[in-house]
């Protein structure tokens, strides 16, 4: 279960880049912050969220082979 | 060429080739050479993922795309990540508790039948020898500029060293020049971009500077590609690509167990993030404002000296004058041949120990250790032989599409074959083999079919498929087919799945 959540977390994050790749999200997203286009931060805690995400899935993982070991 | 430069570029040299040495001492039987003994630490196999992954190639593009799309390479630096959660979630684990030299391997957990695992080698020879052109096209055409060395004689040098790392150190070799050249590029990496903000004054700074050179636009999304189909399947290549490419996915198999192979992965993925932010927030930006319009860096207004390739370079140059530029050289040069021997390494093991065991097991042989090696070593040298060729006929030729090519092709043969292998028991030989083939033709004709072979290298007024891109067509007529095939040929009276499958997918 723990898996297939993770998987569709996963899914779930793909959306958005593939919006923003369509420049459906672009329009709110223009402007910028400390001199940065938003599309670059946007991008950014994006990267960080699909990492911290698979730090969750490890220790998801890592959990659930205690529970069959 | 400067002497420091050439200094730094021995010095790399000399530490790979004192590597390939000590590798090949250790390397005593198969598992040493085909897996390192599958004695990796997750530390180890993360750098040499991200060192696999992150390929001169990816660098340099995704630099110069920076330089000319601005923010909307940002599809460069997200999918690789959405690769690795994916195949952390769903790949690594049971890749490693079922595989023991090759994705091979893990097929035969699933479908015992020996021409699914000779199919699956035959793909994998395909793709990694396309993506091998790529990189040696690439790098030849880059080390002719930077040493002033002919074309030819900059291709073979890469093509002689990659036999000699391959063939005498095998997967051992092949992993510590991936981990040396992984620091490197990181320190590389982070150093330029530090010294970039410092240069600038401040990342407020950069940016203005950045976005006065580029232009209006530097922050919009919507340049790379020319429709939203494109921009799709070429996220869904690099997506599903990185779950099919062999010299990835044999990683995996170099450590203890399935729990350090899922560690390695998010390693790698930190490693991967840390440096795609550092280009996309202060590289690609740096590139603007530093050598963006510098006459120095220009071989006529408006034209990069060297071509787009040589961006990145140009900046080192710009950042920390020539110690730091033939770092850089000596940095780039080591990435090309550790992700030029790691394909070496997953093409050999796969003709080794998926075709020709089972080859020699169909004619009533048990082939030995020895001709085993041989197998591997020739493969080596014959790989790297073809490779040379290719890349001297193709010298002139748009190598993006060789490494588009190679990663579509994985997405659409060797992903569908082993997600349904390892998810989905109604899976069958004469399915897998047909998926297999469907995404193995679509993907190719398609290629072949779209806007740059048709239309721009074959010369016809129109393609007859609108995108270069077509793994959201190949990928699922994969499946499909695989599916469909399966389902019309089976025998609902034997379960396909092995006790080995099975026990694998419940201890995830």
């Amino acid at each position: 279960m723990l898996k297939l959540i993770t998987s569709v977390l996963a899914l779930a994050l793909l959306v958005p880049l593939l919006a923003g790749m369509l420049g459906v999200i672009d329009g709110l997203s223009m402007g910028s912050s400390f001199g940065v286009p938003n599309t670059i931060w946007m991008a950014l805690a994006e990267m960080t969220a699909l990492v911290l995400l698979c730090g969750v899935t490890t220790i998801a993982l890592r959990s659930s082979h205690e529970d069959v070991e | 060429m400067s002497a420091t430069v050439l200094i730094c570029f021995a010095v790399v040299m000399a530490i790979t080739v004192g590597i390939a040495v000590w590798a090949g001492r250790k390397v005593s039987d198969p598992e040493m050479m085909y897996a390192a003994g599958g004695r990796i630490s997750p530390l180890q196999n993360g750098l040499a993922i991200m060192g696999d992954f992150v390929s001169a190639a990816a660098i340099f593009g995704s630099v110069a795309l920076f330089f000319t799309a601005g923010a909307s390479m940002a599809v460069y630096s997200v999918a690789p990540l959405v690769g690795l959660c994916l195949l952390l979630s769903l790949m690594a684990g049971p890749l490693r508790r079922l595989g023991r030299f090759t994705i091979g391997d893990v097929l035969m957990a699933k479908l015992p039948r020996p021409y699914v695992r000779m199919f699956a080698g035959c793909c994998t020879l395909v793709l990694s020898q396309m993506y091998i052109v790529a990189q040696l096209v690439a790098a030849g055409s880059l080390f002719s500029i930077l040493l002033a060395i002919p074309y030819s004689l900059s291709v073979s040098v890469i093509g002689i060293l990659v036999v000699l790392y391959v063939g005498y150190g095998g997967m051992l070799a092949t992993t510590w020049v991936q981990i040396g050249k992984a620091v490197l590029l990181l320190s590389g990496v982070v150093l330029m971009g530090v010294l970039a903000v410092v240069k600038a004054g401040s990342l407020t700074a950069l940016h203005a500077k950045a976005q006065a050179a580029f232009g209006p636009g530097m922050g919009a999304l919507d340049s790379l590609t020319t429709s939203s189909f494109s921009t799709l399947s070429l996220a869904a290549s690099l997506v599903l690509g990185m779950m099919g490419m062999p010299h990835l996915l044999i990683r995996f198999l170099t450590v203890p167990d399935g729990r350090a192979a899922e560690r390695s992965v998010l390693i790698s993925a930190a490693l991967v993030a840390l440096v795609l932010a550092t280009i996309l927030l202060l590289i690609g930006p740096a590139t603007l404002a530093f050598v963006k319009g510098v006459p120095a860096y220009e071989s006529a207004p408006g034209e990069i000296a060297g071509g787009a390739n040589m961006i990145f370079i140009h900046l080192s140059n710009a950042l920390g004058g020539e110690l730091l530029a033939g770092i850089i050289v000596a940095v780039a040069f080591s990435t090309i041949l550790a992700v030029v021997a790691g394909l070496g390494v997953a093409m050999s093991s796969t003709a080794a120990h998926d075709i020709f065991v089972p080859w020699q097991e169909g004619r009533g042989k048990t082939p030995s250790e020895k001709a085993n090696r041989l197998i591997f070593r020739l493969t080596a040298a014959i790989t790297a032989f073809i490779g040379v060729l290719l890349a001297l006929l193709l010298q002139h030729e748009n190598v993006a599409f060789l490494s588009a090519l190679a990663f579509g092709i994985a997405a659409s043969t060797n992903f569908p074959i082993l997600l349904l292998a390892l998810y989905w028991r109604g899976l069958t030989g004469p399915g897998a083999v047909a998926g297999g083939s469907a995404g193995l033709i679509l993907s190719i004709g398609l290629l072949i079919a779209g806007p740059t072979v048709w239309q721009k290298i074959l010369g016809h007024a129109e393609p007859l498929f609108p995108s270069d891109y077509s793994t959201l067509i190949a990928a699922p007529a994969a499946f499909l087919t695989a599916m469909v095939v399966s389902l019309l040929g089976r025998r609902p009276q034997r379960s396909s799945r092995s006790p080995a499958i099975s026990d694998a997918v419940k201890r995830l």
